[in-house]
């Protein structure tokens, strides 16, 4: 990931992007745009990009020695990831600030790679970065015996001295359209997509035709191959945009074929973007804003993974975390966890699978709160890995290529003496770190798992020879309850007290990409190791700053230094026990504070994969083997068949016998559209969670709209974390109305804080059920006189229960 | 569920582009049964050996004369018959592959290509070449076609998607393991010359130079592997991908 960033930021500093033409807004803009050139500056950290950002003669905030030795880890990293055939690959942006074990739950998976693409060094602008692509307009003229028979009208690129350009026209045109022989079915319209040979890129291409033309028209599009895999789930999409791009210059052909004016054997103009700037604009535009934001979606946001339901690791984290949710943010009589998995359950749950114009949308200020209540969501949802796990997991525990920058980090170990001192523990702005680290004591091992009898009484804190930090909120007072400083740091199991505890970081802070260091530690808040190298530790919050993830170029250490945090209101959001405004600890969830036997991280769980999909190879060598290499080549006759006759009619059939090796049985390998905290609103993403902004429900409401432009029905919950909130946004058209016209809105409260709508009993039974089943587990967690194996039988049976409820 | 056909298919220097294996599952729909996948014996005269499909040498049916022309399996209750041709899609079959040959620019390196248009349906093509001094242009080149017979594109597309990486490593198991056995003749082989003192580095290069106005004689995949179960393990792979495809999409 480094090393993307690294050569990216390199070459920026010492090139200069020069834009070709004067007038950006003119009707060369287009081809000026698409013709970027890279001229060789004397390179001075001040040089700016095209795009205006500047670019500094450090990385990331890092010195020359930094550069080095993260230079070492970048190599690490691309020789690491690269594997399923791909280039470079590393993880997402969004996934530098989840913890590990947070990543298992969610992902599977602590390695979650992909093939980036696209330049990302100026994050403030990634939104507006795209992939290198190539759009050609050609046409085949009907001289079949010329070598020449084709004319490229359009050829424009946007890549930044991508070696897509230097893909020659006639190369691509026999790719585009093939061989001269033609058959019948060859007139008709045809899609088709295919690598390009010795490059990194892939061609899209639809061939149609106009009337009586003998022509062959064709619209292209070459896009990175890291792409490949998407392009068959986005097919809807990707033909959308040819259609639209096929009207445009099907309209010009009318319009011509009007006027009888053609002009040797040729239709579409010399220079279609100097004839038709207007079009070419359309169609770039549309490319750039609808159809390339579809392909870093899909190919870059992680999905999540939906562990097995019979995974008895799984049922036990998940009930864990039931529980932590109920004891810390919801209290006694709440309910609203119950609510959201009955409304899920009830009517969300089947039409995520129909529709993709069905969504689910948390609405929070906190990522790690949002995250933790996406991994109860997701629990209950389909379509889930039905696989054996075994078949997945692979054997070594891939290591982060930056692991080895990471300093000995040395971990606090919360004094056992004092595994009561969370329940008195008053953390006030007069703590000083001497009087914190005087009921710790240090060990040297680095970041470890918490050993089964310290786990719920430790706490992990990431630190260096100087003493722990103990910050406080400036917009908390102290003094009404000191359990409220702790505010969202709280870990859902007392005693941890997470993210409050911080140091002064250093340089290693800042080149440790994941919050690794937190993997023992299943706090429900960490702060993130991205922070200012310059001055002293901000006023952080402990959830992540939605600056940081915005301020962390391409995956590497961030420069800039983190705003006052947006997640501020989660204050505000859950209410805190101990405080006078929040509810009292549920003592039903809270009696028990030991540690319980289902208190087990999934961690052995490593699943292969990437943002998109679940990997396989071993799974399809291990079945081939199995079928192909069981029997003996040498023999005419393998065993287990035998020659039979149907009838008269046909010959004798020779009956193979196959032994099945069922081990692809359940196995999900395009995961579903189910993703963690997104900094912003994804169209295509069925379930998510977002940050709480002005506009959130607008946004929601208009991909409702966009829904209905090709769906009759769209459906989103509305979840929001700050008010406790949960609401249905149903929207429908009309079947006899035109797209986007007829459309009928409704809102209907389901939950407000405590509080119902008018719910219907089959949904107030469900709830109850919900109820019921959390405490029923519960029960069967804390008995004691139970073996093991009956206690995961009826855990097992109630997740069933939960998530097969109708 | 669309029909999923695979099959195995052949530039024939003689006869062009050829299928030389079909595997096809029967769908049980109404009014059609699983002998209709079933074909008659049939003359081979039209087929060179580099384009006939080989089955394991078994003794026949007694009483019955006529050799083995098909192959069939039953995994999780459903039927997949292999055969020379497609005896319900001959057509179609022919026009796929005449356009995977002749009309798209195939480079025979195992990556796919996808095409769709409402006669073919949806297919997914892997090309891949076998060098063999007594073929045309010394290689012998053959695409592993996937093909989903329908006329909704986005049903058909969304088979592909969710699985891509089995499609595109399942066909290259197969693949790579002809690649492998074919390696192996073609090392055998010049080690068997080299201990005969005939070819050394020059005269292999020089050999088929000077053989460039000979005729070519034909050549079967078994042959080329020195693997008579060929065919018959493609069948099995290839009823074992169909069938793990249609139990996804239920």
């Amino acid at each position: 990931m480094l090393g993307n960033l690294l050569a990216n930021g390199n070459a920026s500093s010492g090139n200069k992007l020069v834009v070709g033409g004067n007038n950006p807004n003119g009707p060369n803009a287009l081809r000026n745009f698409g013709n970027l050139k890279i001229t060789k500056q004397p390179g001075g950290p001040n040089t700016k990009h095209a795009d205006g950002a500047p670019s500094t003669g450090t990385v990331g905030g890092l010195t020359t020695e930094g550069l080095s030795a993260a230079a070492t880890a970048a190599t690490t990293a691309t020789a690491h990831h690269e594997f399923w055939g791909r280039p470079a690959m590393h993880a997402p942006p969004i996934l530098d600030h989840m913890a590990d074990e947070l990543k298992f739950k969610l992902l599977g998976s602590k390695v979650v790679p992909f093939a980036n693409t696209v330049d990302t060094l100026d994050s403030q602008h990634t939104r507006e970065n795209s992939y290198a692509f190539r759009l050609l307009l050609a046409e085949e003229t009907g001289q079949m015996a010329c070598r020449n028979n084709f004319r490229v009208s359009l050829d424009y690129t946007f890549s930044r001295g991508s070696p897509l350009e230097r893909i020659r026209t006639s190369e691509l045109k026999e790719y585009i359209f093939g061989s001269m022989v033609r058959a019948t079915e060859s007139l008709l319209e045809n899609d088709k997509f295919r690598t390009i040979p010795n490059s990194d890129f892939v061609l899209i291409t639809r061939i149609f035709r106009f009337e009586d033309f003998p022509n062959r028209f064709s619209i292209s599009l070459c896009i990175p191959n890291s792409l490949f895999s998407v392009v068959s789930e986005i097919w809807q999409d990707i033909t959308r945009w040819l259609t639209q791009t096929q009207t445009i210059v099907l309209g010009y052909l009318e319009r011509k074929n009007s006027l009888k004016k053609h002009h040797e054997g040729a239709f579409l103009p010399l220079d279609y973007s100097a004839a038709f700037p207007k079009d070419v604009d359309k169609a770039v535009q549309s490319l750039q804003r609808k159809l390339l934001p579809c392909f870093r979606s899909y190919s870059e946001i992680p999905r999540l993974f939906l562990y097995p339901d019979y995974s008895i690791d799984f049922v036990n984290t998940w009930f864990k975390d039931v529980f932590s949710w109920l004891e810390i943010k919801d209290g006694p009589k709440l309910n609203f966890l119950s609510t959201l998995l009955a409304s899920v359950v009830l009517y969300f749950k089947t039409s995520l699978l129909q529709s993709k114009s069905t969504r689910v949308v948390l609405l929070s200020g906190n990522m790690v709160v949002a995250n933790k209540l996406i991994f109860l969501v997701s629990g209950i949802l389909e379509p889930r890995c039905r696989a054996k796990l075994d078949h997945l997991i692979t054997k070594e525990e891939p290591q982060f290529a930056d692991d080895h920058l990471q300093p000995e980090r040395q971990k606090f170990e919360y004094d056992k003496h004092a595994a009561d001192v969370h329940d008195d523990i008053t953390v006030t702005s007069e703590n000083s770190p001497s009087s914190i680290n005087s009921k710790y004591h240090t060990t040297t091992k680095g970041w470890e798992i918490p050993k089964k009898s310290t786990s719920l009484r430790s706490v992990s804190i990431s630190s260096d020879s100087s003493g722990a930090e103990v910050i406080q909120p400036s917009s908390l007072k102290s003094g009404s309850s000191s359990f409220k400083y702790l505010s969202s740091s709280l870990s859902s199991q007392p005693g941890s007290y997470g993210s409050w505890f911080n140091k002064r970081p250093t340089f290693h802070d800042y080149s440790s990409q994941s919050p690794t260091g937190g993997k023992g530690n299943d706090s429900w808040e960490r702060i993130p190791t991205t922070l200012t190298l310059n001055g002293p530790l901000q006023r952080t919050t402990s959830s992540t700053s939605l600056h940081q993830v915005f301020g962390r170029p391409s995956g590497g250490p961030s420069n800039q230094t983190p705003q006052q945090s947006p997640s501020i209101s989660e204050y505000d959001e859950y209410p805190w026990f101990g405080t006078p405004e929040s509810p009292r600890i549920d003592s039903f969830y809270s009696a028990n504070k030991k540690r319980m036997p289902y208190d087990v991280p999934l961690k052995e769980f490593n699943i292969e994969r990437d943002c998109q999909k679940v990997k396989q190879s071993d799974l399809i060598s291990q079945a081939f083997d199995s079928i192909c290499k069981s029997s003996d080549s040498k023999k005419d006759m393998p065993d287990g068949c035998e020659i039979s006759r149907e009838n008269n009619m046909s010959a004798p059939v020779f009956d193979v016998n196959i032994d099945d090796p069922h081990c692809r049985d359940g196995f999900l390998e395009t995961l579903p559209l189910y993703t963690s905290y997104l900094t912003h609103f994804n169209y295509w993403f069925q379930v998510q969670s977002i940050p709480i902004t002005p506009d959130c429900d607008q946004q929601i409401v208009s991909a409702m709209k966009r829904d209905l432009m090709t769906e009759l029905f769209s459906m989103t919950l509305v979840v929001s974390l700050r008010t406790r909130e949960i609401r249905k946004l149903i929207m429908k058209r009309d079947v006899d109305s035109e797209p986007g016209c007829g459309i009928k809105q409704k809102n209907k409260k389901i939950f407000n804080n405590g509080k119902y709508g008018k719910i219907s009993p089959q949904f107030s039974a469900c709830i109850s059920f919900m109820d019921g089943s959390f405490k029923a587990a519960k029960l069967v967690y804390e008995s004691k006189n139970i073996d093991e194996s009956y206690r995961n039988k009826r855990i097992l049976e109630i997740f069933s229960s939960i998530i097969n409820y109708s | 569920m669309p029909p999923i056909l695979l099959s195995l298919t052949h530039f024939c220097d003689k006869h062009g582009p050829r299928v030389v294996l079909v595997t096809q599952c029967y769908l049980a729909e109404p009014n059609t049964s699983e002998n209709d996948l079933l074909l008659p014996d049939y003359p081979t005269d039209s087929y060179c050996e580099s384009c006939l499909l080989h089955f394991p040498e078994v003794s026949g049916v007694p009483g019955d004369a006529r050799p083995v022309r098909n192959m069939r399996s039953r995994i999780k209750g459903r039927t997949f018959v292999s055969t020379q041709y497609s005896s319900i899609r001959y057509q179609l079959l022919n026009s796929i592959t005449r356009k995977a040959f002749s009309e798209e620019t195939m480079i025979y390196d195992c990556s796919p290509l996808v095409f769709f248009d409402d006669s073919r349906g949806l297919n997914l093509i892997i090309g891949f070449k076998l060098y063999d001094e007594n073929a045309r242009g010394n290689e012998r080149r053959y695409c592993y076609i996937l093909t989903i017979d329908t006329k909704d594109v986005y049903n058909g597309m969304n088979i592909i998607s969710d699985n891509w990486n089995f499609i595109n490593c399942g066909l290259k198991k197969m693949i790579d393991d002809i690649r492998q056995s074919h390696t192996q003749v073609l090392n055998e082989r010049r080690l068997d010359a080299k201990d005969n003192g005939g070819i050394d580095g020059l005269t292999q290069f020089a050999v088929p130079y000077l053989r460039a106005n000979k005729s070519k004689e034909a050549k079967n995949l078994v042959e080329l592997t020195n693997d008579p179960l060929i065919f018959f393990n493609m069948h099995k792979w290839n009823s074992y991908m169909i069938s793990s495809l249609i139990i996804r999409q239920h």
